[in-house]
Parts: C-alpha cells; sequence; structure tokens
C-alpha cells in the first residue's frame, strides 16, 4: 500500500480569495471620509508615474492570504493628509509626522482588508518612504482624487 | 477618570484623543504610550481607570500587553482600538480579557457605542 497524502486542513489551505476593486475601494472611501475627513473622489485616471516627490507606505499581509498593501501619493498630499490626522496647519508639522500618518492609513485600510478575508493571517507593520520607481504596476490600482491630488492604492494579491 | 491611549502612531493617538472629546463623555485626562513596554509602566505607576489599546504594535502587541496585564491580577477596563476586526480577533480579545473593540476607522459614534455600557 501506498501511503496517501494528508490533505491540509481547510484552514491550512491557502486562500484563493481575490479582492477587487467593488471591494477595495469602498474601504478607501470609508478612510478618507471617517479618519482624514477629506474632500475625495474616485478617479478613472490611470496612475501617474511614479515621480521621486512621491512618498509610499506599503503594508503586507502573510499567511493564508498573501498580500501588498501600497498607497502613494505625492509629498504634498501627503502632507494635507497629516494635518488632518493631527488637526494642525501646514508648517506645524515635521517630516516624521507625515510619515507617521502616511503610515497609519495604510495600516487601517490593510487592517480592514485582512478583517475582511478573515483568514489566519498576519498584518506586518507599515513601512513608509520615498516611491521607487514603476511600483505602482502590477497589481489592483484604484486612484482617488484627494483635494486635488491623486492618492494611488495598489494591493498585489499573490 | 484617567484613560491610557496605547498607539504607536502619534497621529492615532491624537484621533483617539479628538474622538474622545467628541463624545458626551467628560471630565476625563489622557495620558499617552507608544508600545506595550511603555503601557505596561504606566499602568502600574499611574493607574488609569480605562486603556485604548492599539493591536498591531512593535516591541509588544496590543494583545500580549493586555495578557500581562491580566496575568498580573489587574482588571482595568480595557478596549482594543484597531483596524484588524476579524472574527478571530475579536475572539481572542474577549477570551483575552478585553471588555470591547473599536474599528478603525471610527467615528466618535462608534467610541461613544462601545464605551457607554464601560464609563456610564
Amino acid at each position: 500500500m501506498t501511503p496517501s497524502t494528508i490533505d491540509p486542513l481547510p484552514s491550512e489551505r491557502p486562500s484563493d480569495t481575490r479582492i477587487g476593486p467593488e471591494t477595495l475601494a469602498p474601504m478607501v472611501q470609508d478612510v478618507l471620509a471617517t479618519m482624514l475627513q477629506l474632500p475625495h473622489l474616485a478617479s478613472d485616471a490611470s496612475p501617474e508615474s511614479v515621480d521621486p516627490d512621491q512618498l509610499m507606505a506599503a503594508i503586507r499581509i502573510a499567511g493564508n492570504w498573501n498580500a501588498t498593501l501600497q498607497i502613494y501619493a505625492p509629498e504634498k498630499l501627503a502632507r494635507h493628509i497629516a494635518c488632518a490626522m493631527f488637526a494642525q496647519a501646514p508648517g506645524v508639522l515635521d517630516d516624521e509626522d507625515v510619515l507617521d500618518a502616511f503610515g497609519e492609513v495604510v495600516n487601517v485600510i490593510g487592517g480592514n482588508l485582512k478583517g475582511m478575508i478573515d483568514q489566519d493571517c498576519t498584518l506586518s507593520l507599515p513601512c513608509v518612504g520615498p516611491a521607487q520607481p514603476d511600483s505602482t504596476s502590477g497589481g489592483l490600482t484604484i486612484v482617488h482624487d484627494v483635494c486635488g491630488a491623486p492618492l494611488t492604492i495598489v494591493l498585489v494579491q499573490e | 477618570m484617567k484613560i491610557l491611549i496605547v498607539d504607536d502612531s502619534k497621529a492615532m493617538r491624537m484621533i483617539v484623543c479628538r474622538t474622545l472629546k467628541q463624545t458626551d463623555f467628560s471630565g476625563f485626562t489622557v495620558i499617552e504610550a507608544e508600545n506595550g513596554i511603555e503601557a505596561l509602566s504606566k499602568i502600574a505607576n499611574e493607574s488609569p481607570d480605562l486603556v485604548l489599546s492599539d493591536w498591531n504594535m512593535p516591541e509588544m502587541k496590543g494583545i500580549d500587553l493586555l495578557k500581562r496585564v491580566r496575568d498580573s491580577g489587574n482588571r482595568v477596563r480595557f478596549g482594543f482600538i484597531t483596524s484588524e476586526s476579524s472574527l478571530e480577533t475579536k475572539k481572542l480579545a474577549h477570551e483575552s480579557g478585553a471588555d470591547f473593540l473599536v474599528t478603525k476607522p471610527f467615528t466618535p459614534g462608534s467610541m461613544q457605542a462601545a464605551l457607554d455600557p464601560i464609563l456610564a
């Protein structure tokens, strides 16, 4: 008799769940409206090519479902977001505050995604820094116009 | 009443504090900690009446902070404010002794609803 392979338990199988724009976009809108209270519009525009002036924040979900969520914004918009979160006027916040606020935005969206997936996964801590060229390609991408500037959200699902 | 807000994000600590001020609760003072280790020290030294903690933090995760607090016999009211609101997270929080969990992003209304049974 040949030994049979043991099927993994359902909870141990990698999930084939795919997130589409109809799921991701409302999460982003909720964060923009509730947490930031900033005027925003979903945009049909293609994501702009990444320039050195853009900031990127990223967070990874790993486990039975694996994905990386990235958000991109021009430095001016990231500062605007930080001003909204801190309820401070421009010029008061330092660069560290801007990075902190931008990282928290991706953290909240990523946490909501993880909660929606409800698989056995872990959420990394957010990392924030200058965007890398061409890093917006290859995933589900949505763009929101926030205060006249593009906020690009990219979800790369493995 | 003394409320300890634990979050590694300074921006989020500020939002939580601002939202608390927008609820019907008044007469509270806020102290802050940016990770679980600092929170343990402030819980021991400043005896807050309520702890509002993030879940996903460096140094010590919120759930480990709660377990350390409960293991020491401290029954301080403890709630999570987290973006991670999966059923698994809620179950673990409850089993570990959390009083409530508020999902980010939150409003003054959702914060009020979570705190009403605790502080009323």
